[in-house]
């Protein structure tokens, strides 16, 4: 692979990275250009994220091996990476918000005004980062508060930090995924800037129309594997689809539709902070998928309904009936038989230390108490039955949480809320980081509880999934709800997921 | 003309909250009582500030990397102890004598620092529960060292920094100036000072970009420790005695100042400019409501009142400031 007469910058040869119960990263190889915009692809989990960690001596290598022009390359650490010349800008910003610009710039490598006393020399700090910035052609000020800036903007200041230290190869995760056209524009406007220097870039996009507007080459990968790479101008958008996808989707997603029954849930011009005039229904026996950016404002919906996100107008309907509560919390969401699965399980699903047997029924205390007093044998009996109808591996269930794999860990906050029978249930991100044999599972359980009629509310950036579970998807954008497609209507199909992704602002993945 | 006016309104929004907190309190003491506009007065309160500000450096430190540091008002207690019991040993001690009291005293705070340091900075164990134990470890070491007793009645030569005077200005006042206008132009000035920001504000983004957390970290706590076995040495010869309780409390009065001074609890925001201010709010409001006739008791509960009330105001403010900024990022984005 690769054409002789382009130089090649980094290449990467077998590598593999495990985490307990996942296979990340698995044989990977391919090579990077001096110069060239390097896109990589692929569903979610399929181990870019981790792949780009490993370059940025973020993750170690479990096997495998690395060339920097030319030369092994094994950074210990994130410093070591950026001595040799790579950088990385990580999706989730990382940014001393009560710092200045250039104090985030030059963080760990100010400048000296008297090399003796260690005097930082801040003048000199804002000149150099004001010329960084008026190179790339940026129009932010070197003092100004790092909070006071837009997402969009802080990203511009881990770009200019990127640049400051002269990386030769710059590696960017989904930088585009929460930035609208203009700034986008921009983006690329800098990086097409950085590649005429010479400069490499790495980056991870999901959408079409990024790769084809700005990628020199692109890598799919898929499940941890290497699939392929190509050259953007040779693309046949199908071949790549199917390098991404690589199996039908109706394998995977088994959904038995059914006709929709009474309304459930619904939401009526509900307002809060990051998300405006939003209505939609759920209806009995019915799957709604959630789609839009992250950052869009939909985990923030369902937060509202689950009473964790203040709502500042509109009403939010339940079984039919208005909520009216002044203080509406999660603990009456529950009573009203909602369940809310959240995106990260880590923090917000699950008590880590805890065995599973009392995670699982953390919410349904009341089925498992006699008077104040716990009955531990009802406690084992009710949560092994869990254990045993969702395949939860585990030697017992008085493990704890904190050992079992990623797909094993959701297994158990989806255990948890079945305990409570609710009748509503939001979820969140449901198989972020989890492998495909646990996705699978998942979406079953999904469809049994459609089936039963409880009614389900989705968000999940996997356009696939979300397009192979949904009666019908919603799609938003900067708080807003902006479309709703019905499966009924036209059916979802590849080349309705062909077209959501390259139409952009519908789905990031 | 008018952005030179929006300048200085600006620039007038940046003054902490605690220096109109001092203002008001001193006008209204002063209302009521003609002595406290006094030199003698002022000049009293300001020495009531001076232990405590430098104290409270340390403190500052320990907050504005996101930590706490609880030994203090022990780590004073076990250096002062240390210096008194040195000082016994000669009938009348000479100046060299005095600095190496002074010496041991540094020693002590240091050696207090290193041990909060190890375990905080390089072992990284919960600074709560380390510092929190050395507190008890040096109160204890305290009444070791003198059974429990009081060791009072020093001569001159000691009492010389915590109690003499240069021409008409007191020595504390220099020392606590000098100390703190020292560490005040660090802060702001060194890579150290940079990097204590850093570390408070965001650890991992410190540590992701080659800032050395842990030993930044060492040091905040093992200066920490120096300044509270100064403080400590200052102590003993400002009030000519020490005993084994003679700084408790001096944790907490220096937590209120920083934090009454604007330095937040969440690490990175804040600064030894606005402890200053905080260290000599509390100092003004004892010493007004007792010149107006309040008991001991009746002080603390105000100043505990005016703290909450500073807090809550400071907090209301950076709420509606968070709300407003998620909007403008809501807009933009």
């Amino acid at each position: 692979m690769g054409i002789p007469s382009k130089e090649v910058r980094m290449e990467i040869r077998h590598i593999c990275k495990s985490f307990p119960g996942v296979k990340a990263v698995d044989d990977v190889s391919f090579d990077i250009r001096k110069g060239e915009i390097h896109v990589l692809i692929g569903e979610n989990g399929a181990g870019k994220s981790t792949l780009l960690k490993m370059l940025a001596g973020i993750y170690s290598i479990d096997a495998g091996e690395i060339l920097l022009e030319g030369k092994p390359y094994h950074p210990k650490n994130v410093i070591d990476a950026q001595k040799n010349g790579v950088a990385m800008i990580h999706q989730e910003l990382n940014m001393m918000q009560n710092r200045t610009v250039a104090q985030n710039v030059f963080v760990g490598r100010e400048p000296y005004r008297m090399e003796k006393l260690k005097l930082v020399d801040h003048r000199r700090m804002l000149r150099e980062c004001r010329e960084v910035l008026e190179s790339l052609d940026i129009d932010l000020q070197p003092d100004a508060l790092v909070k006071d800036l837009s997402i969009a903007q802080q990203q511009m200041v881990e770009l200019t930090k990127a640049i400051s230290m002269r990386s030769s190869l710059l590696i960017m995760d989904e930088p585009t995924s929460s930035l609208t056209t203009k700034e986008i524009d921009n983006l690329f406007r800098i990086t097409r800037q950085l590649k005429e220097s010479g400069t490499s870039v790495l980056f991870i996009s999901h959408r079409m129309e990024e790769i084809l507007e700005i990628g020199d080459r692109v890598t799919v990968m898929r499940d941890g594997c290497y699939v392929g790479t190509r050259e953007v101008e040779h693309l046949e958008m199908q071949e790549l689809i199917t390098m991404m996808i690589g199996r039908s989707l109706e394998d995977v997603y088994c959904r038995n539709y059914q006709e929709a029954g009474r309304e459930a849930l619904r939401l009526q011009n509900l307002t809060g902070l990051r998300f405006r005039n939003v209505s939609l229904e759920v209806r009995q026996g019915e799957v709604v998928g959630l789609a839009g950016l992250v950052g869009a404002g939909r985990t923030e919906i369902a937060k509202a309904v689950f009473g964790y996100e203040p709502v500042e107008g509109g009403s939010i309907f339940v079984q039919g009936e208005e909520l009216k509560e002044r203080f509406y919390t999660p603990r009456k969401a529950i009573q009203k038989s909602i369940s809310f699965l959240p995106e990260n399980r880590k923090e917000e699903g699950l008590f880590l230390d805890w065995p599973i047997r009392s995670n699982i029924t953390q919410v349904a205390l009341n089925q498992i108490s006699k008077g104040i007093f716990i009955d531990k044998k009802k406690e084992e009996s009710l949560s092994d039955s869990q254990i045993e109808a969702l395949k939860i591996i585990t030697t017992s269930g008085e493990k704890k949480v904190l050992e079992l794999s990623g797909g094993n860990q959701q297994k158990v906050v989806v255990a948890k809320w079945l305990m409570t029978k609710s009748r509503v249930f939001i979820f969140d991100e449901p198989t972020r980081g989890i492998d495909v044999g646990a996705k699978s599972e998942i979406y079953e359980i999904i469809d049994r509880l459609a089936s039963e009629g409880a009614a389900i509310l989705i968000i999940s950036s996997d356009m696939p999934e979300l397009i192979g579970l949904s009666d019908r998807i919603y799609t938003m954008k900067d708080g807003e709800i902006i479309g709703m497609l019905d499966r009924k209507k036209k059916a979802f199909s590849q080349e309705v997921i062909l077209k959501l992704i390259m139409e952009g602002g519908c789905a990031d993945e | 003309m008018n952005s030179q006016r929006n300048g200085l309104v600006k620039k007038m929004a940046r003054i902490p909250m605690i220096f109109w907190g001092i203002l008001a309190a001193s006008i209204l003491f002063g209302s009521l009582q003609d002595k406290f506009f006094l030199w003698m007065n002022v000049e009293n309160i300001l020495r009531n500030t001076a232990i405590l500000l430098i104290v409270s450096i340390g403190m500052t430190m320990a907050i504005l990397s996101g930590k706490i540091d609880l030994s203090v008002g022990g780590t004073m207690t076990f250096a002062g102890m240390a210096s008194a019991v040195f000082l016994k040993q000669f009938a009348d001690p000479a100046a060299s004598h005095v600095a190496a009291a002074l010496l041991l005293a540094v020693v002590a705070g240091a050696a207090v620092g290193a041990v909060n340091g190890y375990f905080i900075g390089v072992k990284k164990y919960d600074n709560w529960l380390i510092s929190f134990a050395t507190m008890s470890i040096t109160f204890g070491l305290a009444q070791v060292v003198t059974g429990g007793n009081i060791i009072s009645g020093f001569n001159k030569s000691v009492r010389f920094l915590g109690d003499g005077k240069i021409g008409a200005v007191s020595v504390l006042l220099i020392v606590a100036a000098v100390l703190v206008g020292v560490m005040w132009y660090a802060l702001r000035n060194t890579r150290f000072g940079m990097h204590i920001y850093a570390v408070g504000d965001s650890e991992q983004c410190a540590e992701l970009s080659g800032v050395w957390v842990g030993k930044v970290n060492f040091q905040i706590y093992l200066l920490s420790g120096i300044f509270a076995g100064i403080s400590g040495f200052l102590l003993l010869s400002k009030t000519n005695s020490m005993g084994p309780i003679a700084a408790e409390g001096y944790e907490f009065n220096a937590i209120a100042a920083t934090i009454v001074g604007g330095t937040s609890f969440d690490g990175g925001k804040g600064g030894l400019g606005g402890t200053i201010f905080g260290a000599l709010f509390i100092a003004v409001v004892k010493n007004g409501l007792q010149l107006i006739g309040f008991s001991v008791y009746l002080q603390q509960t105000c100043v505990g009142v005016c703290i909450l009330a500073i807090i809550l105001i400071d907090v209301l403010g950076s709420h509606v400031k968070r709300k407003k900024r998620m909007r403008r990022q809501y807009k933009d984005a």
